[in-house]
C-alpha cells in the first residue's frame, strides 16, 4: 500500500492552483532517495505538465502581441498543436499580406474558413479597385493629352500673336522677351507700325491665369491691332497712311470694350503708346501697370511716374497721358509685373532695385541681350527655370 | 525504355503515358492508401536492402526530379515568384498532394519556411518522433531549383510523424 504524505499532495495541489490562479510555479521536487513509485511518476506528470504549459503560455502570449518570429514548442497537446497551427496560419497570412502590399493581387487563401472567404473577397474587390482606377487613370491620361493637346494649340494661337519681325527703322532698335509661366499666358505685348512717323508699342497682363485669362489676352490683344485693308481700328483711323488713336482714347475704349463684370471678373493692366521716331518722342497711357523705365547713359535708369486704372475694373474712367523725350542712347523697357515679383528661397522679392540695376548693368549690351539678361536674372534669383508668373518684357532703344 | 540501364536520369514526362486514353473509366482517381502503399513497401525494401540513408538519398533525388518535371511540364506562370507559388499552391490543391503555404520568405536571399497540411505522404501517420517526408523535401528542392536556376537544400523540421498537425520544411540555396 502507497503511503503518501498529506504534505506532499499539498505541494501538488498547490501546484495546480497556482496554475489556475494565473501564477507560474516552480517544479515540484522531491528528495534524491525517494522510491520509484506513483508518487514520483504523478510528480514527474505535473512537472512535465506545468513545463508544457509554460511554454505554451508563452509562445500564446507572443502570438497575441503579433511576434510571430517565434518557435512555437512542440508537443503532442492538442492545444500545442493548435496554437502551432495557428501561428504557421498566422505567418502564412502574413506573407500572403506582404505579397499583396508589394503588388501581387493574385494571392488567395485557402482552407483557413470564413477567414479564406473574407480575405479572398477582399483581394477580389482590391482587384476590382486597382483595375477600375487603372481605367480611370487610362481615360485620365487621355483626358489629359486631349487637354495639353488644346492647350498646346492654344498656345501656338497666343505664339502669333507676338511681334514676328521688328520694325527695322534706322535710329531706333525693338526687342522683346515672352516667358508664359504655363503654356497659355495672361501676359501679351505687341510692336506695331501705325504709320509712318508712329509705332505702338503695347504691353498687358491680364489678372488671373489659366485659360481664361489668355482668352482675354488674346482678344485684347487683337483689339490693338490695326484692321487690314485701311479700315479703322480702335488704334488707327482709316486709310493707308493712318491717323493714330491716342493712347488714352485707346485705353478708354478697351476699358468699355472689356467691363471685368463680362470677363470672369478678370481685368487686366496695360502700357500703350507711341513712339514717334521723328519727333523721337514716347506718348503712352498706363492702366495701372508697372511704369516704364527709362535708363540713360550714365545715370542710373528710373520708373517713370505714371499711374491709371487697370482696363476693365471701373466705367467710364479717363486716363491720362504722358509723354517722354527719348535721346539718343536712351532706353525705354516696358515690362510685366512678373519681372520684379518673383520671389528667391528665402522668401525675398526680386524687387524694383534689382532690376534697375540690372538695366543698368545691362546697358552695356546690344538690346535684344539686355533684354534676355534680365529675364536671366529674374531666374537666377528664382532658382528654377519654371516661374511663377509670366514674364514679359518690351525695350526700345534710341541711337 | 522503362526497364534499360542507365546511370544518368532517363525519366521524361511521356513516360506517364496518356492517362485518359488508357484508364477511360476510372480516369485519374486513385485512393492515398494506394499511394502509400506504393511508397512504404519501396521504402521498406529499400532499408532492408541498402539501409536508411541510402534509401532516404533515393527519395530525395527522385522527389529533386520529380519537381523539376513538375515544374517544366506544369508549371506555366514564372513571370515572379508570387506567380509561380500561386500556381503551384493550386496545383498542389487541385492534384491532392496537399496544402501549401509560405510561412517566411526572402525572396531576395531564397530562404524559405514552408509548410505542406494534409501532406499525401504522411498526414494521418503514427506519431513516431522521426521527419519521413524525404520525397518531399526533394520534391521542393527540384522545383525550386527549376524556378530559380538554383540548387536548393531543403529539409523539413516538423512532420506530422514527428508530432506536429503540418509538415514544415527549412530551404535554402545552396553554392
Amino acid at each position: 500500500m502507497l503511503q503518501v504524505r498529506e504534505q506532499d499532495i499539498d505541494r501538488i495541489t498547490e501546484l495546480f492552483y497556482r496554475v489556475l490562479k494565473g501564477e507560474i510555479p516552480g517544479s515540484l521536487s522531491l528528495p534524491a532517495d525517494h522510491p520509484d513509485n506513483e508518487l514520483k511518476q504523478v510528480v514527474e506528470y505535473a512537472n512535465r505538465f506545468v513545463a508544457e504549459y509554460q511554454a505554451l503560455a508563452g509562445a500564446v502570449a507572443s502570438i497575441s502581441r503579433g511576434e510571430l518570429d517565434i518557435s512555437v514548442p512542440s508537443g503532442r497537446m492538442h492545444v500545442l498543436q493548435s496554437i502551432k497551427n495557428l501561428h504557421a496560419n498566422l505567418r502564412h497570412l502574413t506573407w500572403k499580406t506582404q505579397q499583396i502590399a508589394n503588388g501581387d493581387l493574385s494571392q488567395h487563401v485557402d482552407f483557413m474558413g470564413d477567414f479564406s472567404k473574407a480575405f479572398n473577397c477582399m483581394t477580389q474587390q482590391l482587384r476590382e479597385a486597382f483595375a477600375k482606377i487603372e481605367q480611370q487613370n487610362k481615360d485620365l491620361a487621355k483626358a489629359n493629352l486631349r487637354m495639353k493637346r488644346d492647350l498646346d494649340a492654344a498656345a501656338r494661337v497666343q505664339r502669333t500673336l507676338l511681334p514676328g519681325s521688328l520694325p527695322q527703322i534706322p535710329g531706333w532698335s525693338f526687342a522683346w522677351a515672352y516667358r508664359p509661366c504655363d503654356e497659355l499666358a495672361g501676359d501679351a505685348l505687341n510692336i506695331v507700325r501705325i504709320n509712318d512717323s508712329l509705332i505702338a508699342l503695347s504691353l498687358l497682363d491680364v489678372s488671373g491665369d489659366g485659360v481664361p485669362a489668355a482668352l482675354l489676352s488674346v482678344t485684347a490683344t487683337r483689339s490693338l491691332h490695326p484692321v487690314a485693308g485701311g479700315a479703322s481700328s480702335i488704334v488707327a483711323g482709316p486709310g493707308e497712311n493712318p491717323a493714330a488713336v491716342a493712347p488714352g482714347q485707346v485705353a478708354a475704349k478697351l476699358n468699355a470694350l472689356y467691363p471685368m463684370a463680362s470677363n470672369g471678373d478678370h481685368y487686366f493692366t496695360m502700357i500703350y503708346g507711341l513712339l514717334d521716331i521723328h519727333a523721337r518722342q514716347f506718348r503712352f497711357t498706363d492702366a495701372g501697370h508697372p511704369g516704364p523705365i527709362l535708363a540713360r547713359v550714365g545715370e542710373k535708369p528710373v520708373r517713370l511716374d505714371a499711374t491709371g486704372f487697370a482696363i476693365g475694373m471701373i466705367a467710364d474712367v479717363e486716363f491720362d497721358e504722358f509723354v517722354i523725350d527719348l535721346r539718343p542712347g536712351d532706353r525705354l523697357y516696358l515690362h510685366s509685373d512678373g519681372l520684379t515679383e518673383e520671389f528667391n528661397a528665402k522668401e525675398e522679392e526680386f524687387g524694383d532695385e534689382r532690376l534697375l540695376d540690372a538695366i543698368a548693368e545691362a546697358h552695356s549690351l546690344e538690346l535684344k541681350p539686355a533684354v534676355d539678361l534680365l529675364v536671366r536674372k529674374v531666374i537666377d534669383w528664382r532658382g528654377d527655370e519654371h516661374l511663377k508668373d509670366d514674364v514679359s518684357v518690351l525695350a526700345v532703344a534710341a541711337e | 525504355m522503362f526497364k534499360e540501364e542507365r546511370k544518368e536520369s532517363a525519366f521524361d514526362w511521356t513516360m506517364l503515358g496518356k492517362i485518359d486514353l488508357g484508364r477511360p473509366n476510372l480516369g485519374f482517381r486513385m485512393n492515398v492508401t494506394v499511394y502509400r502503399l506504393m511508397q512504404f513497401t519501396l521504402r521498406d525494401v529499400l532499408i532492408a536492402r541498402f539501409g536508411v540513408e541510402a534509401a532516404d538519398e533515393v527519395f530525395y533525388a527522385a522527389g529533386e526530379s520529380a519537381g523539376r518535371h513538375f515544374y517544366q511540364n506544369l508549371i506555366t506562370k514564372r513571370d515572379s515568384f508570387g506567380d509561380f507559388i500561386a500556381q503551384l499552391q493550386d496545383l498542389l490543391s487541385e492534384l491532392g498532394i496537399g496544402i501549401l503555404r509560405v510561412e517566411k520568405g526572402d525572396v531576395e536571399k531564397l530562404t524559405f519556411t514552408l509548410t505542406v497540411a494534409e501532406d499525401l505522404d504522411c498526414s494521418g501517420l503514427p506519431t513516431c518522433g522521426e521527419q519521413i517526408c524525404t520525397y518531399d523535401e526533394g520534391f521542393i528542392a527540384g522545383l525550386l531549383s527549376a524556378h530559380t536556376g538554383r540548387k536548393f537544400l531543403v529539409k523539413e523540421i516538423d512532420c506530422w510523424c514527428s508530432g506536429d498537425r503540418v509538415c514544415r520544411f527549412d530551404v535554402k540555396p545552396v553554392g
